[in-house]
């Protein structure tokens, strides 16, 4: 079978090598075409025991996939082939394998659309149905099977799913069906087509079947399991000139699974969202509630894999290192939150904004636990074959697992130097989120950026980034500082350094310097770098994994045609 | 087209640092001595007992849970291999194995200090890949190794050790221990009778001693289980302790085949001496021999006996 | 097999690296078909970008994406001056996945863009257009074909991109 997809990759790759020279010789009559993208990250590791990188025993290991895609009028066909020999530090290593995992064939007719083989789709937010990808993080959730998209008038757009789920190299027992319907009112009611007023609908239905098994609840009793579990979401998208009101609803009825220990209960979800938007200034407004919502096509699976809805963290996704050491993961079973943010531009020529403006954000959000009641006097909390709890829609549970509080202030001073300040508080609870407990449960830290650029000229650009994580938990305080050298569009050139100069253990005040050059070109990307990563966790549904630290060079190439 | 140039000379030389930097330059000596050899037991200190003989076989799983103290998920999972072990009795045999991250001693003096981790468990997560896919996690017989398919959730090893009692046994394992608490030494004596014709296969046998009844702070998430966010008299059960015939056993003599099917038997002996030493208390002490092929690392029977009746 | 399918593979790969040297402005691709979602919430075709016969930018971004808010801010700074001399059009396609994808409009506004910005939720028009990461941009002629493509920002980048739009309306080859 291998030998066969092995044999049909060689004929497509040598396509793409002909192809386009073809193609391109046609110049503008192109009827079809052949795209594709590449990316392979190598890592060269060596010892340092200091900071608790092992050894590797095959010294080096490499992730990499392409992509090559086909169109021809309507009809659109892809493949890609993955290699980790062996995954890199951090990656699953289920993952160690190569091969062709992805594959579609897709057509347009009129009002149809027809996918067949593996597909990336969403409903509505994803609550209840998502499939995606994510390389850079080891995700792959795609769904082997069929897609159908039909448009029977404007504003209306209905989909169905078939299929399984990817499994690593493999797929994930269960099979899951399921529909979404989308109307945009604008286009029904003609008398909205010029109102200020829109509003957007949808809803979706998801049901997962999957074989019987045993699982034992004692020594003496097994569990009766539902083979069928659904799931239903509607949506509603209303919005009124500069105002904007979006929510999602979803349920879940009984789905004992290794996630939420076998409770027989319902699950519940909503994400209530609301904007204020005109230029200069954007507010919006998130209250969300997870209750018992980990959906997954396998029960006793635990892991990062096979899930079948997306339920997203509604805190800033932080992109600066020391900002992103504290970074929060969502609970699909049991979480209540908060989110706001405002984005404000102080105009030009004013004392604040001075010549160019000054871009400012603040950001806070707050997540703690839902509250779980006893079912009876018999029952505990959660206990697995029971149903689980009781939780009472609107009231916030005591737990704290996360507080962020963040303000960025961008100021261009010159017209060769810009400033980015960003202050950052955060709580964090390493027992719910990270699974493991040193001595204490909650991190209070303080973080400070400064990101200075500096033009030398045109095209050359000097960068500074200083940070700061304050704290008197987990390893203490933490300083970095990263410089960085562009000569536009080709060249980047980097050193950076990260000091636990905070640890209370003075042995393990450790650095982890980092240096890195990048050559691009066109859509060819070319980067080297060398240095040390630091220790981290990562954890899902119950189960934490510890990404060792690493120490050596990284070769990433990643390029489109 | 200078630039160009450059690009390529960084790609060749980047690549070839890389390349060239992943080889391992062996220096004499290129023979060194096999570090588990097989050691002709001293059988007139372990005098070989009598094996009774036995008329039911039947095969028996083995789940190894990986696990650590500082693993709040862990608890829940030691506590799905306790219902299992109810239910199936003799049939199923437990070893909590304590490695990677979570198994950690905390640096600081506290009542995380203590380590439960041994050579062998933390090998065998390094080999098996348990930890890296996260904690609780673990293998039912090592069933699955091949296709990279061997780490299973706690909840899924119910349907694998079903499964894998149902199946036919290739061989009986039988095992006597004598422990002489004087001399602080145990013998163990383990016998192979094979079933089934079999062809030709490599097979080890391993034997290893865990303890029960350690009361140990251990972490906790899960309030049926017991007090979180720890658990300080947690009692620990299944602890692996050590390896008594090195990291993968001793290679189990046979005759290469045996299509024409003939009762074979192969017996083996080794003894351990160290329960002094190690503080562990004997009577709560279990060994544990299975028996696996060197190849696909499937375990193919597994016997457990108590070191003191 | 495995060996002949890599030797291929990696002929391919060279090909494709320096292919783009030589090819001035020839067509690289032509606008593939997916769906995305305007500000308004209405889904939008992306074989509909247009600019009446005019250059358009597509420029691949997130929210938690700094350099790529680094090269949209610094092209919003310029944009009138280079929509007034070439009758360019930038087309901004987050991304954002649910998690972030409400906080687009906020960001858009928050800033000021005048930017046309599309939303790809679950990145089918990423994967369409085989973009590896953000930022990339590309730069599509006035017949909609895609002639010119980058990836990744630093500063003075900007002057590459309109550099190629003024090539492009006076039919000059394309620098690469």
């Amino acid at each position: 079978m291998k030998t066969h997809l092995l044999t049909y990759a060689t004929f497509l790759a040598a396509l793409i090598c002909i192809f386009p020279s073809l193609l391109q010789a046609q110049n503008s009559s192109i009827g079809s075409q052949v795209n594709g993208n590449f990316q392979m990250d190598a890592q060269y590791y060596r010892v340092d025991s200091a900071i608790g990188a092992l050894p590797v025993p095959e010294k080096m290991q490499m992730n990499s996939w392409t992509n090559i895609t086909y169109t021809s009028g309507d009809f659109n066909a892809g493949l890609r082939y993955e290699t980790y020999l062996n995954p890199v530090n951090g990656y699953d290593p289920r993952y160690k394998g190569t091969g062709i995992p992805y594959w579609f064939v897709d057509y347009k007719t009129g009002k149809f659309q027809i996918t067949a083989g593996h597909i990336y789709e969403q409903f509505g937010g994803g609550a209840i149905f998502r499939t995606y990808e994510e390389h850079n993080l080891g995700y792959d959730n795609a769904l082997n099977g069929i897609r159908v998209k039909f448009t029977p008038a404007k504003g209306v757009e209905l989909k169905g799913i078939y299929g399984t789920q990817r499994y690593f190299w493999d797929k994930g027992p269960g099979i899951v069906r399921g529909a979404d319907a989308d109307f945009n009112l604008k286009d029904w009611i003609p008398s909205l087509e010029n109102s200020k007023l829109r509003v957007r609908i949808g809803g979706s239905f998801v049901s997962k079947y999957q074989a019987d098994e045993e699982i034992y609840n004692s020594s003496q009793e097994k569990l009766m399991l539902p083979l069928n579990v659904a799931a239903g979401a509607g949506r509603i998208d209303l919005g009124y000139g500069n105002f904007g009101l979006n929510a999602e609803y979803a349920q879940k009825i009984n789905d004992p699974n290794a996630t939420n220990n076998f409770i027989y209960k319902k699950g519940e979800s909503l994400l209530l969202t609301a904007t204020y938007n005109q230029k200069g200034l954007g507010i919006i407004l998130q209250a969300k509630r997870l209750d018992n919502m980990g959906f997954k096509s396998k029960r006793t699976e635990t892991g990062n894999v096979l899930d079948i809805g997306y339920l997203p963290a509604i805190t800033k996704q932080q992109t600066y290192t020391l900002a992103a050491v504290y970074p929060y993961a969502t609970q699909p079973n049991n979480e209540m939150g908060m989110e706001a943010q405002v984005n404000y531009k102080i105009a030009k020529n004013t004392f604040l904004g001075g010549k160019y403006g000054t871009d400012i954000a603040v950001n806070f959000s707050a997540i703690n636990s839902i509250v779980k009641e006893l079912v009876n006097d018999t029952t505990l909390l959660d206990e697995s074959g029971t149903l689980g709890y009781k939780s009472p829609f609107f009231k916030v549970g005591d737990t704290k697992y996360f507080r962020d509080f963040n303000i960025e202030i961008g100021h261009k001073f010159t017209k060769s130097f810009k400033l980015l300040f960003t202050y950052m508080y955060e709580e964090y609870n390493t027992a719910i989120i990270e699974g493991h407990i040193d001595d204490t449960v909650l991190v209070h830290a303080n973080i400070l950026v400064a990101e200075m650029t500096y033009k030398l000229s045109p095209e050359k650009a000097l960068r500074l980034e200083t940070q700061a994580l304050l704290t008197q938990q987990d390893e203490g305080n933490w300083v970095m500082a990263l410089l960085e050298y562009t000569v536009a569009p080709k060249w980047f050139v980097s050193v950076a350094d990260q000091w636990n100069c905070g640890n209370e253990d003075t042995e393990k005040r450790f650095h982890y310097p980092l240096a890195a050059v990048a050559y691009n070109n066109d859509a060819n990307r070319i980067q080297l770098s060398y240095g040390k990563q630091r220790e981290g966790i990562v954890c899902v549904g119950g189960v934490c994994r510890n990404v060792p630290a690493s120490n050596g060079f990284t070769l990433t190439i990643t390029t489109s045609f | 087209m200078i630039k160009i140039t450059i690009l390529k000379s960084i790609l060749i030389i980047a690549a070839s640092v890389l390349v060239l930097a992943s080889c391992d330059k062996i220096d004499a000596p290129y023979i060194v001595p096999n570090t588990d050899p097989i050691e002709p037991e001293d059988t007139a200190a372990c005098p070989v007992p009598k094996f009774p003989a036995v008329t039911a076989h039947y095969k028996r799983a083995l789940i190894e849970d990986y696990t650590g103290h500082t693993c709040v998920n862990c608890p829940r999972a030691a506590l799905i291999t306790h219902d299992l072990k109810d239910k199936y009795q003799d049939s199923l045999v437990v070893v909590a194995v304590h490695a990677g991250f979570y198994a950690k001693p905390s640096t600081s003096d506290s009542v995380w200090a203590y380590d439960f981790r041994t050579p062998a468990g933390t090998e065998w997560d390094n080999f098996f890949k348990v930890g890296a896919v996260g904690n609780p996690n673990g293998m039912v017989s090592r069933k699955g190794y091949p296709n990279n398919q061997q780490v299973l959730s706690p909840p899924s090893w119910a349907n694998a050790v079903k499964n894998t009692v149902s199946e036919a046994p290739l061989m009986d394992l039988q095992l006597i221990t004598e422990y002489d608490s004087a001399k602080d030494k145990l013998c163990i004596h383990s016998k192979i009778s094979f079933l089934q014709a079999f062809t030709e296969r490599t097979l080890k046998i391993s034997v290893i001693i865990t303890e029960d009844s350690i009361i140990q702070a251990q972490k906790n998430n899960d309030v049926t289980v017991g007090t979180t966010p720890s658990i300080l008299n947690y009692v620990h059960t299944h602890v692996m302790r050590g390896a008594v015939n090195g990291i993968w056993g001793t290679p189990v003599l046979l005759i290469p085949e045996n299509s024409s099917f003939a009762p074979v038997v192969t017996t083996f002996q080794t003894h351990f001496t160290n329960f002094n030493l190690n503080t562990m208390v004997p009577k709560n002490c279990h060994v544990i021999a299975f028996v696996f092929d060197a190849e696909t690392k499937e375990v193919l029977q597994v016997a457990e006996v108590q070191v003191v009746e | 097999m495995k060996n002949i399918f890599f030797v291929t593979l990696l002929l391919c790969f060279g090909t494709a690296l320096f292919a783009q040297e030589t090819g001035a402005d020839k067509v690289l691709f032509k606008l593939p078909k997916a769906t995305v979602t305007d500000m308004k919430g209405t889904k939008v075709n992306t074989e509909k970008i247009s600019n009446d016969g005019k250059p358009i930018i597509i420029s691949f971004w997130a929210t938690w994406c700094k350099p790529c808010l680094k090269e949209l801010n610094t092209i919003a700074e310029v944009y009138e001056e280079w929509q007034a001399e070439t009758g360019v059009k930038l087309y901004a396609v987050s991304i954002d996945d649910s998690r972030s994808s409400s906080q687009v409009k906020t960001l858009v506004n928050g800033k000021g863009w005048n930017y046309e910005v599309l939303l790809d939720p679950n990145s089918e028009f990423k994967r369409a257009m085989n973009v590896n990461a953000v930022p990339h941009t590309f730069i599509l002629n006035g017949k909609g074909e895609v002639v010119w493509q980058h990836t990744s920002f630093s500063e003075g980048a900007e002057l590459d991109v309109i550099n190629v739009v003024r090539k492009l309306n006076a039919g000059e080859p394309l620098p690469h």
